[in-house]
């Protein structure tokens, strides 16, 4: 590799974003190297142009209707995570083995246990498959930890 | 007096929507330039913008400390517009890893700074080369886009870079390189230089002012 | 599927394991303490050629045994999980997760996965130095999405 195609990435460093060592030798390179020179000055004079740019063109849009659409996407989210808020909070003093009954009567409720850990230097991996009322949940057990796969049955939007 | 940021969040923590409001109008715009340097399609831009303020609004929980907002807010944009953007692309990112040694010679010396001769007084020059720089931008591969976006913006360091891509601070290196070349090579044009091909040393075409 | 208001019973087969049902009452006294955690949500396709985001190299070795083969990061976060307070993440099919801790014992966790919109959720429980990896959206077009959980990363 030559010595302008290594110091090229260092280019437009800023100050402390180099170790010293390199600093100091990408300045002997520049001190020595015309094209580097003029590379690296053509560099920094179109520095912060780019960013004036693109917040020209942001200034030239109309504003007047994003913060009451962000507020009403806002509102939208809040209404729909309730939901789930609601079934968590009220599922915190049951234990999980009871039958509950949240807010979303189809909901697949799957419980896994930790089972004792296979035997170290053995990759092991343990399949299991859980039914609920909704459908076959698979859960792969490996040394790495759990991978808990959808039923064909899970994941339907319930429209 | 204008509430800082950090009393602004405060408040709208506590469900000030008057708080966030605030924030919003205050930063929309600067979120939007993020959002469309990345994306480029203004419609995906605005929806991308928006998408940032409500997903901020609902972890604001979540801004730790001190955490200036609009850093927080930026990190939000940018994966969003990235997400964006990948969904929507078709091939594999590039791997750049080496700065092959053609791509250092062409497009001859100082082709901008010299000619144009940037005065920092000149506006009227800034601003068209700005915006020459902003359609040139569009034209890059997604993976320069990004990178000079959030150098350039979001005034990220290299290792803010390597932290926020995944990549190695090398990487962040030499991909920035090859989105700064190759924005010089777009611009060439309108420098009137030839753009690429092996240099002639010393001797650039000029365009006339 | 016809939707019900009505209480079901769920029927549930345990996995055959040392049965420690105390692990499974979430409990109040439990300490509400916050569990670090990496969140990692991830699209896996069937699509070729195989290849793997190097930032999820960690997971490399459980994924292998599943049919999808290109898997890419699509969010990164470090949020802190709770017990008794959801924290969202965000799905690129615009849904979101809800994780919370059910339990920490020791490095020992609980974990709850909710997806409100595809009405389900899912308790597993991990140790520290393991991954739960979890899908949460169905394949389409040959494409799914799993998020994965690393406490105290």
């Amino acid at each position: 590799m030559s010595e302008c195609s290594h110091y090229a990435p260092m280019l437009t460093a800023r100050p402390g974003e180099l170790p010293a060592e390199d600093a100091a030798a990408l300045q002997r390179h520049l001190d020595a190297c015309v094209h580097c020179r003029a590379l690296r000055a053509t560099f920094l004079a179109t520095e912060g142009l780019l960013a004036e740019g693109l917040l020209a063109k942001a200034a030239g849009r109309d504003f007047a209707p994003f913060t009451d659409a962000v507020m009403a996407r806002v509102a939208r989210r809040h209404s729909a995570r309730g939901r789930v808020f609601d079934w968590v909070t009220h599922h915190r003093v049951r234990t999980a083995i009871s039958a509950l009954v949240p807010a979303f009567a189809a909901a697949a409720l799957v419980v896994y246990l930790h089972g004792p850990t296979p035997d170290a230097g053995q990759g092991s991996q343990n399949l299991f498959e859980l039914t609920s009322d909704c459908g076959v949940t698979t859960v792969l057990k490996t040394d790495q930890g759990p991978v808990v796969l959808m039923g064909d049955d899970d994941g339907d939007d319930g429209t | 007096m204008e509430a800082d940021d950090l009393s602004l969040v405060r408040r709208a923590r506590a469900g000030d929507d008057g708080a966030f409001k605030a924030l919003v109008v205050r930063y929309q715009r600067k979120v939007y330039a993020v959002a469309l340097g990345i994306v480029r399609d203004t419609d995906t831009a605005w929806d991308v913008s928006q998408e940032a303020f409500v997903r901020a609004h609902a972890h604001l929980a979540g801004l730790e400390g001190e955490e200036a907002f609009l850093k927080w807010l930026f990190r939000i944009t940018s994966h969003l517009a990235i997400d964006a953007v990948r969904r929507e692309r078709r091939s594999l990112k590039d791997a750049v890893e080496d700065v092959p040694e053609a791509e250092l010679i062409g497009g001859g010396e100082g082709i901008l700074s010299t000619p144009l001769g940037l005065d920092p007084g000149d506006n009227a020059l800034r601003r068209e080369l700005a915006s020459r720089m902003t359609a040139a931008l569009e034209q890059l591969p997604e993976i320069h886009r990004e990178i000079l976006v959030l150098r350039e913006l979001e005034g990220l360091s290299y290792e803010e870079l390597a932290e926020r891509l995944g990549i190695q601070k090398g990487t962040v290196m030499s991909r920035l390189f090859h989105a700064r070349k190759k924005m010089q090579l777009l611009l060439a044009d309108y420098a009137g230089v030839p753009a690429g091909g092996a240099a002639d040393e010393g001797k650039v075409e000029r365009s006339k002012s | 599927m016809s939707q019900h208001r009505s209480f079901h019973p769920f029927r549930t087969l345990i996995a055959a394991a040392a049965l420690s049902a105390a692990a499974f009452v979430p409990s109040e006294a439990a300490a509400a303490e916050g569990v670090p955690a990496r969140v990692r949500v991830v699209k896996a396709s069937r699509a070729a050629p195989a290849q793997l985001d190097p930032r999820l190299e960690d997971v490399r070795k459980q994924i292998s045994a599943l049919a999808w083969q290109r898997w890419e990061l699509v969010s990164d976060q470090t949020p802190t999980l709770t017990q008794g307070q959801s924290t969202f993440v965000d799905l690129p099919d615009g849904g979101h997760a809800a994780l919370s801790i059910v339990e920490v014992r020791g490095s020992v966790v609980t974990i709850e996965v909710a997806m409100a919109q595809k009405n389900t959720q899912s308790r597993v429980t991990v140790e520290k130095g393991q991954r739960l990896v979890h899908q949460v959206a169905k394949e389409k077009d040959g494409v799914a999405l799993f998020i994965v959980v690393t406490p105290w990363p």
